[in-house]
């Protein structure tokens, strides 16, 4: 009979074939594959530059955030939609959770393959926009588009000037305005994210940030209305398959004044200032912080049940091992005034489940890491 | 209208038009030209960084003027089905959806609202919710293909493919989506091309020689080496563009050729010309990578 | 469309033959010589202008050319092209960039000062373009059909006043199509409408081939489009890797005094293409049928 030999795999290929084990190895010994303390987070550089949204004049906010190799992109550009003017008469207390609304983010993981957006992408896009949408951050009123301007073609200067009621109303009286639809911004987010290091929950957080982020840096135009002799077209149907299931281009006679000197600051959560805070972003809108939940068995430590088991809390998942064999997960999004903003627990792993405890332990250390952002 | 797949915003949201500045002074002021230093021969400083990317293969970024580039190379990959004794090769170059790109009004059927007094703006159809590629993306796709192809050692690696994606995530002419001056859709072709090059042997994939590319302009019978888009009033009037890309050690073989321009006078000294220039360029280009791959592995 | 796999011993033997000087064409063509092919033109009752080129091996372009009347100012352009090839997806790398190449050679080579009508209104063509078969890249294929289309194509005649500065008036024309005349009707005298064309040239050795067959263009180290307008070789020119559905393994770089040679060639027998395709026209008496 042959000899069976032991085979032995060197770390990085143990976490692939096996990360079970790999995990439970490491943190036998004290330890995390990706070498942090047990509740230490990945630190996160906030790139302080405005270069995208000064590049580009249909960029309004941006930000640029590096955690590790992973980098996230992300860009706010803005859509008109038509609102009906009735809405506008009640306050934002009164109509509740309506009376806010959220971004609408197009999430892009950079994986080396081009295609339809993955279960993954499509999962942290939808969060993200529920996520903001509960947390009351942007109310409606702070959208809606008033003062609109009206462009006249000068024959003598052979260019058009723009008029606004508030700010030049004599020449604004004598234009023959007549414009009685009401619109309102629609913040539309694209997120990239580079050199992904494997782990959703910590994509959310990073997605979070990135955008509670862009938001405080958001500078809204004024809208001005031009001529509208061109009409309006009907939307088509295009048969192009670069636009599949999507309707083609509708012409619309409604435009962005691009003097920087008259754009505004996005007002956030129903705040008389401008910024969300006076200190910073994320004070409202809170932080979040991602968590799992594992057992180690090692028969021989101090503090284990009678089976040899205790549960470990791990903070920030990152890496193959942690991602795939860590299934009871925690999110907590917590902001400075210690407000729990959003919980979410999965007890995915019937051995490792989430007890009180656990629960307590994350939650202090959400709220610590809210109030040092 | 809707795309299940993405939140794409409300259903009858429209993208407004990017105007005029209600500014006078502010008006159709471009940022002017950059103030990237220029050697002696008119080859701006870039800015080079390889690796950054870790679940590529290899990967490259690279910041010349307003230009930011990443190239992430994913290969050798295994594909399925029967065998083939070389690899495949495959470029794929897309733009971050809000960036508008050069001389996009002609190419990529976007449409020109006269209501928007100055025409800069970008396309109206939400491109967040955009999936394929436009044409002008395929366009520099196909000129870094071309230019790239002969230059892997193919054989070496049967049964698999090797996967090219770049992202731009600017130009210099991003304000000026109005822009028809061929200066911006070469030069940015250029600059993929020696970000993906560098990306390549970041890879570690067999290379026959690393491919660097220079882009140079003649006006008026004045040679002007990698040329910037500076202001919206230029025009193609008397001008010849062109990108050249060369293997630089296998004899300056010419792997990639693209040249645009006014047609009023075209002479074959002026092609020569500009491949002078371009060879130049790119000589420039290789030994500053040179020195970068040396550097880094000290 | 036929695949065309060659084995090594056909390559070989294909490569050693275009190499020689002068090469030797399996098809016993000079390097100079175009495909014969067989042509018609305004045959689409509903089309302003159309054309059909058949090769002999079976690839066929079917060019439409139709015309609308619009407003100059809201138009970024007044030549829209779309091109459709057999068996390919629209958003397709292939099409695309055969899109790209034949919207870049008409948008800077068409002159587009006598499409327009008044000083609000002109005349915005469609060219539509069908590549129901196809052997070799069809470019080359796509671009003389689309010349003889555009130089076939007839529009309306306007009657109604050419200024409306003042008063804005919608154009009017006349209801006898008799009447219609030809993009070239409009020009001045001693100016011939030849619109712009490209040619393929493929690159092996020293030798430069025009049009090359598919079985060439598997042998090719490289490929030149070139274009021509005006009886001059002009931009844009650029290499291509022609071998499209198989993996050449030839492809290489090129001299760059092959460019140059390019060109020149272009402008010694581009000519007499040109004149092959107007004696065409003018030989073409039977209307309105297909064949």
């Amino acid at each position: 009979m042959a000899e069976l030999k032991q085979v032995s795999f060197p770390p990085e290929i143990l976490a692939r074939i096996a990360p079970d084990i790999s995990l439970q190895r490491h943190l036998s010994i004290g330890l995390r594959p990706n070498l942090r303390n047990f509740t230490e987070f990945k630190p996160i550089d906030i790139a302080s530059n405005n270069e995208l949204t000064e590049n580009n004049n249909n960029v309004f906010g941006s930000s640029v955030i590096k955690s590790g190799s992973t980098t996230v992109i992300n860009t706010i550009t803005l859509g008109v939609v038509e609102v009906n003017s009735s809405t506008k008469s009640a306050t934002t207390e009164q109509l509740g959770n309506a009376g806010y609304t959220t971004v609408y983010p197009v999430i892009e993981i950079a994986r080396g393959r081009s295609g339809a957006p993955t279960d993954e992408e499509m999962i942290l896009s939808q969060t993200l926009h529920e996520t903001l949408l509960h947390s009351r951050l942007i109310p409606k009123a702070s959208l809606s588009i008033n003062n609109y301007g009206a462009a006249v073609y000068d024959a003598t200067l052979s260019n058009y000037s723009i008029y606004y009621p508030d700010l030049n109303p004599q020449e604004f009286e004598l234009i023959n305005f007549n414009h009685s639809k009401s619109y309102t911004f629609v913040l539309l987010s694209h997120i990239k994210i580079f050199s992904r290091q494997k782990s959703t929950s910590a994509l959310f957080d990073l997605c979070h940030l990135s955008t509670v982020h862009a938001l405080s840096r958001l500078q809204l135009p004024r809208v001005y209305i031009s001529d509208t002799t061109s009409g309006t077209k009907v939307s088509v149907k295009s048969r192009s398959s670069n636009t599949r299931g999507l309707v083609g281009l509708s012409r619309s006679n409604i435009n962005i004044d691009t003097n920087k000197e008259l754009f505004y600051p996005l007002v956030l959560n129903n705040s008389e200032d401008a910024m969300v805070d006076s200190s910073g972003p994320f004070d409202h809108s809170g932080v979040s912080s991602n968590f799992g939940v594992v057992t180690v068995a090692d028969a021989d430590k101090e503090g284990n049940d009678e089976e040899g088991k205790r549960s470990i809390l791990l903070a920030d998942l990152e890496g193959e091992a942690e991602e795939s064999a860590i299934l009871s997960r925690l999110s907590i999004i917590s902001n400075k005034s210690n407000t729990i903003k959003k919980i979410s627990l999965i007890n995915g792993d019937g051995n490792s489940e989430i007890s009180l405890d656990i629960l307590k332990q994350a939650l202090e250390i959400a709220k610590l890491r809210a109030q040092q952002m | 209208m809707s795309d299940r797949r993405r939140l794409i915003g409300p259903l009858n949201t429209i993208i407004p038009n990017i105007g005029i500045s209600s500014n006078a002074t502010e008006a159709d002021v471009f940022k002017g030209p950059s103030s990237a230093t220029r050697n002696e021969d008119g080859l701006r400083q870039f800015f080079l960084k390889t690796g950054i990317i870790e679940n590529a293969n290899g990967s490259a970024y690279l910041e010349v003027g307003g230009n930011i580039i990443q190239v992430s190379v994913f290969g050798p990959r295994p594909i399925r089905g029967s065998f083939v004794d070389r690899a495949s090769f495959s470029v794929e170059c897309k733009f971050l959806p809000y960036i508008s790109q050069p001389n996009e009004q002609l190419y990529n059927n976007t449409t020109v609202n006269a209501g928007s007094t100055a025409n800069t703006g970008p396309t109206n159809a939400n491109a967040n919710g955009r999936t394929g590629l436009t044409n002008i993306e395929q366009k520099i796709s196909s000129y870094i293909e071309t230019a790239l192809l002969p230059s892997i050692v193919l054989e070496k690696y049967p049964k698999s493919t090797i996967d090219i994606f770049v992202t731009i995530l600017s130009t210099e002419s991003s304000n000026s989506g109005s822009t028809k001056v061929d200066a911006a859709l070469l030069g940015i072709s250029n600059w993929v091309l020696n970000c993906s090059s560098v990306a390549l042997v970041d890879s570690g994939i067999e290379l026959k020689d690393v491919v660097t590319s220079g882009v140079a302009t003649l006006k008026n019978d004045k040679l002007l080496l990698d040329p910037e888009v500076i202001s919206s009033g230029e025009d193609n009037e008397n001008t010849l563009t062109c990108v050249v890309s060369f293997m630089n050690l296998r004899n300056d073989e010419i792997v990639g050729f693209w040249m645009e321009g006014d047609q009023s006078k075209f002479e074959e000294s002026q092609v020569e010309q500009l491949i002078d220039g371009c060879n130049n360029m790119s000589r420039q280009v290789r030994a500053n990578i040179n020195s970068y791959f040396t550097s880094t592995l000290e | 469309m036929s695949k065309m796999i060659l084995s090594p011993a056909e390559r070989s033997y294909l490569y050693d033959s275009l190499t020689q000087a002068p090469p030797i064409r399996p098809d016993s063509r000079t390097d100079h010589q175009f495909r014969p092919l067989e042509a018609k033109t305004s045959f689409l009752p509903g089309s302003n202008g159309s054309a059909r080129i058949r090769l002999m091996d079976g690839s066929e372009c079917i060019v439409s050319v139709k015309s609308k009347v619009v407003l100059s100012a809201l138009e970024s352009s007044l030549i829209e092209c779309d091109i459709d090839v057999s068996g390919f997806r629209d958003d397709s790398n292939f099409v695309s960039n055969l899109k790209f190449y034949l919207t870049n050679l008409l948008q800077h080579n068409f002159p587009t000062q006598y499409l327009k009508l008044t000083s609000r209104y002109a005349f915005k063509l469609f060219i539509d373009c069908i590549v129901i078969s196809h052997s070799s890249y069809p470019l080359s294929l796509i671009s003389l059909t689309t010349y003889l289309a555009l130089k076939t194509t007839r529009l309306p005649l306007l009657v109604s006043d050419v200024n409306d500065e003042e008063v804005a008036e919608q154009p009017t024309f006349s209801d006898d199509w008799d009447n219609a005349k030809y993009i070239g009707d409009f020009m001045k005298d001693g100016e011939v409408f030849q619109p712009p064309i490209f040619i393929t040239l493929g690159v092996i050795g020293p030798n430069l081939i025009f049009d090359p067959s598919t079985e060439e263009e598997q042998v090719l180290e490289n490929g030149l489009i070139v274009s021509f307008y005006g009886n001059k070789v002009i931009t844009p020119i650029s290499n291509i890797n022609l071998a499209t559905n198989s993996n050449n393994s030839n492809f290489k770089g090129l001299n760059r005094s092959l460019i140059t040679k390019a060109m020149a060639l272009g402008n010694k027998y581009c000519p007499a293409v040109v004149k092959a395709l107007d004696t065409l026209i003018e030989q073409d008496d039977e209307e309105g049928t297909i064949f």
